[in-house]
């Protein structure tokens, strides 16, 4: 009897001992699944930032690196035009220094020549002179005479020669130095227009960017004028300076920094200038925002400008340019969905400018989406609308703007 | 006492109870069962993610399944959600597995739905509706002509099966081709064989970048020329590899990709990219541009894609003023044993996502057999270079019409799109598919962008090495976090703290049955087992 009590009363001990381990190591290892949640979503963040962190050292060092080669390449340069502008210099001189001597040795020579002749016909003279000597006194006086106005006309001459010849290589000379003095002017200019475009630390200009080969690096500072949706950690901008415009296609940027890239902000570029199907952009690239006062480009008249020659150079700017709605396709749409379906993605329609053009456009469905007024307002256009356009002059086998606004008169 | 011990003994097997709690995981989804029939009156509505190619005949084809078979089943409604782009289904899926909001039906591959079935009862696993001898494949209560299991092409059939469990039915096939300038081509002083080699294509594409003293190119009179452009450089890797039996993962979702022949591609590559001979999509744009401009001689694009290639191509994305007239001929892909070619299998499959409501997946799997219907394979095979997936399709009147027209014009009857097709049925037994297992995905990224960089680095002058290409897998595996696939783990470790509490549990119950024995053995004849 007792022994059953003390058997049950054990049992029912255990019972509750293990109903409260039971309740404890639940919630302890609820709670440690949750911390293992939190520093495993912790650790991916931090791997990602680590990635990113690690991908844009290596970026800015390969930048830096690219920077210092190009000062080194500058420097180079400097140095071999100064070397050559002193090597022309030098061989100016010397050249001058040897015409010099040719026109000295030509004027000499001539010199000795005439008086060799003149020496010759003397005694000539002086022969002839002898053989009529007896009645030619006179003759031999006025032969002498002439043989003395020869010789001396002769050393007249010479010495003109001498001074013309004295006064052409001084002259050329003169020349020569100015002309060397023009290279080594150019020179230092081309030298100077070099280490302008491109600074110290390796960022170009938009000159020197167009002027870069495709596929070398690049680093430029230009400032964000619009952007498309962030997505995996790479953002799409269109960026304009005051001298030019990039499209700068997937650069690696945080989710947290894709919130900073509001138009107007400086940023500092490096990447790769690539060319996808006829548009110039620079990929692979990273980037870093500098503290600047904003721009933002007005958007650049180019109505006059489609078709010409010019068009292409304004690739990628802030542009607007009037029109009238073209049928798109053979059925007199005047646009058409990508997704007809869904209405979730991009807009296309064709502008027909003066006589001659037709314009291909986008509303691109990343950049302005099927909420946005342009996006609206495209749906509603119709053939034969005269409309402003406003977008960025974007190229896809062709100028293709990316349209941004729409204004139908 | 007897009463309070036999409440202690319930109380304690009650208590045991949250101790069984704290050994199991997240709660499971409840799994879907056939019903038993098929409730036609009540209201149904599907939601169908659908890819197409940008291509409004592809969007009526749908939208036309959708309106017959609603003729049919009127209570079912399917609502389509149309995308341009795998990826972006993969994405949206992935998003809404977490809040139980996919959609019912959804065109993917099987790489996809590997990691779609990481979660629980996500994806309906077919096999049983396959086999339902009224709702199955052909099944006796299916309100049309479906097809049999038979009637299936059994190499695309095969193709939708994870761990031997069939998760998607094959929607369209295809494969990749070379389309040629074949006028270029012989200019050059070549013939197109049947089957190309890389060695032929390499040195053809190399003759082609001859330039003249002015910088020209004098194959075809223009400042552009790359002669080879390869679309999809995943394909390019992973069908390169197969053609030489070289590793590439296994089912167990093993990377092996990374080896010597892997190394040896690579570096013959960079010097085709090098010289500017060899380009991809993503560096340059889309093959077909450079092919109908005449600047490229080999455009490697999909089947898929065939009514983008050729001077008379219906679909068109430069000028016209910038086409040149050639002749374009099509072939399998280039080969490194071309008697025995290989080349790889594509193209959208369909699954279905389990929800609670079995009559809702039950009409998902309708709709899907809907689509293998004739008429709707013949309909799609057609906007493009793909084949029916059904031999029953592929061998109907109407299909077999579509191939003799060949030629007869360039829209529906397109003839490099009809050679397409061709090429694929000539050459299905020649295709493969590659292991599917959680990460397959990323894998096969990886296997394209390690291409992608060689090329790049080759146009920027960076040189190759050994220590280049070991930088290169590197950096690709972090990227793709491929060292953190974990492939197909069939079973999940119990922690050791359940195993102790289990182990425990147990010797405690068998404790209890000891002393209930000893007792019971002890009891003398005639005595109770209660006490006073």
């Amino acid at each position: 009897m007792k022994g059953q009590k003390v058997l049950t009363i054990i049992l029912a001990l255990v019972a509750c001992a293990a109903l409260v381990f039971g309740f404890v190591t639940n919630g302890q290892k609820a709670d440690l699944q949750k911390v293992k949640d939190e520093l495993t979503a912790q650790v991916e963040s931090l791997k990602t930032q680590l990635t990113s962190a690690e991908e844009a050292t290596k970026a800015a060092e390969a930048a830096q690196q690219v920077a210092e080669e190009a000062t080194k390449a500058a420097e180079e340069a400097k140095t071999a035009a100064e070397e050559a502008a002193k090597k022309a210099a030098d061989d100016a001189a010397v050249a001058i220094e040897e015409a010099k001597k040719a026109a000295e040795e030509s004027a000499q020579k001539a010199i000795e020549e005439a008086k060799k002749a003149a020496e010759e016909a003397a005694q000539n003279v002086e022969e002839k002179a002898a053989d009529v000597a007896e009645g030619a006194a006179d003759a031999a006086g006025e032969a002498a005479e002439t043989v003395g106005e020869a010789a001396a006309a002769v050393e007249e001459k010479a010495a003109e020669v001498v001074e013309e010849a004295a006064g052409a290589v001084e002259e050329a000379a003169a020349a020569v130095e100015e002309k060397a003095a023009e290279v080594v002017e150019e020179a230092a200019a081309a030298v100077e227009q070099v280490a302008a475009a491109v600074t110290e630390d390796g960022v170009m200009n938009h000159e020197a960017y167009i002027k870069a080969e495709l596929d070398t690096a690049v680093t430029v500072e230009t400032y964000v004028q619009d952007t498309q949706s962030w997505w995996d950690n790479k953002i799409t901008v269109y960026a304009q300076s005051e001298d030019g415009a990039y499209f700068i296609y997937n650069m690696t940027c945080s989710e947290e920094d894709a919130k900073k890239l509001v138009p107007g902000t400086k940023i500092k570029v490096s990447g790769y200038k690539s060319e996808w199907a006829g548009e110039v952009e620079i990929t692979d690239a990273t980037f870093e925002i500098l503290e600047a006062d904003p721009f933002v480009a007005e958007p650049l008249d180019i109505t006059a400008i489609i078709g010409t020659d010019d068009y292409i150079l304004h690739q990628n700017e802030r542009v607007c340019f009037t029109g009238k709605i073209a049928a798109y396709d053979d059925n007199g749409a005047a646009f058409a969905y990508k997704n007809e379906n869904d209405k979730t993605d991009d807009l296309y329609f064709k502008v027909k400018v003066g006589e001659e053009f037709e314009v291909a456009c986008t509303v691109e469905f990343y950049l302005r989406g099927q909420d946005s007024d342009v996006y609206k307002a495209v749906e509603n256009l119709k053939v034969g609308d005269e409309v402003v356009l406003d977008g960025y002059l974007y190229w896809y086998e062709g100028a293709n703007p990316h349209i941004i606004g729409v204004e139908v008169k | 006492m007897k009463i309070i011990k036999k409440f202690l003994i319930i109380f304690m097997m009650a208590a045991m109870l949250p101790l069984l709690s704290a050994c199991h995981g997240s709660q499971q989804r409840t799994g879907f069962t056939v019903p038993a029939s098929f409730d036609d009156q009540t209201p149904v509505e599907l939601i169908f993610w659908a890819k197409n190619d940008t291509n409004k005949v592809q969007t009526a084809v749908y939208q036309k399944a959708i309106d017959d078979f609603h003729a049919l089943y009127p209570n079912i409604t399917v609502t389509m959600r149309l995308y341009t782009d795998y990826s972006r289904i993969y994405n949206d899926v992935i998003t809404n597995i977490s809040t139980d909001t996919t959609p019912n039906i959804c065109i993917t591959y099987p790489d996809h739905i590997a990691t779609y079935i990481t979660g629980s009862n996500v994806v309906t696993p077919l096999d049983e509706l396959m086999a339902d001898s009224r709702f199955g494949l052909g099944g006796s209560e299916v309100r049309f002509d479906a097809p049999t299991a038979a009637e299936i092409v059994p190499e695309f059939l095969e193709e939708g099966k994870i761990n031997g469990v069939t998760y998607a039915m094959p929607y369209m096939r295809s494969t990749e081709a070379v389309y040629i300038n074949k006028t270029y081509v012989e200019k050059l002083g070549y013939e197109v064989p049947d089957i190309l080699t890389w060695d032929y294509i390499w040195e053809v594409s190399e003759a082609a970048m001859a330039k003249d003293e002015s910088g020209v190119f004098t194959l075809n009179g223009q400042n552009v020329m790359i002669p080879f452009i390869y679309k999809s450089t995943d394909n390019m890797m992973i069908s390169m590899l197969r053609q030489l039996d070289a590793p590439y993962s296994n089912e167990n979702g093993e990377i092996l990709i990374f080896n010597d022949t892997t190394k040896a591609l690579l570096e013959e590559i960079y010097v085709h990219a090098k010289s500017r001979a060899f380009s991809t999509f993503g560096i340059s744009s889309y093959p077909g541009n450079f092919l109908n401009a005449g600047q490229c001689l080999f455009a490697l694009d999909s089947t898929a894609g065939a009514t983008w290639m050729g001077s008379d191509a219906p679909l068109m994305d430069i000028h016209s003023n910038q086409v040149v007239q050639f002749e374009t001929v099509v072939r399998p892909i280039p080969q490194f044993d071309p008697e025995h070619p290989k080349m790889i299998s594509q193209g959208p499959s369909v699954c279905v996502f389990t929800k609670e409501n079995d009559q809702e997946v039950l009409a998902s799997w309708l709709f899907v057999q809907y689509l293998l219907s004739n008429d709707i394979q013949t309909a799609y095979a057609e906007t493009e270079g793909y084949v029916p997936v059904t031999i029953k399709a592929q061998e109907s009147a109407q299909y077999k019409d579509y191939l003799a027209r060949s030629g007869e014009d360039n829209q529906e009857h397109y003839s490099i799109k009809i050679d397409a097709s061709r090429l694929l049925m000539n050459h299905t037994s020649d295709t493969f598919t590659t292991p599917v297992f959680n990460g397959s995905a990323s894998l096969r990224s990886a296997a394209g962008q390690m291409i992608e960089n060689t090329c790049k680095s080759a146009r920027r002058k960076e040189e190759m090495s050994d220590g280049y290409i070991q930088k290169l897998y590197e950096d690709i595996t972090s990227l793709y976090r491929l060292d953190q696939i974990d492939g197909n783990q069939a079973t999940r470790h119990i922690p050791r703290v359940s195993v102790v509490l289990l182990c425990v549990l147990g010797a405690f119950w068998i404790l209890i049955g000891i002393t209930r024995l000893i007792r019971a053995l002890k009891r003398k004849p005639g005595q109770g087992s209660g006490s006073r």
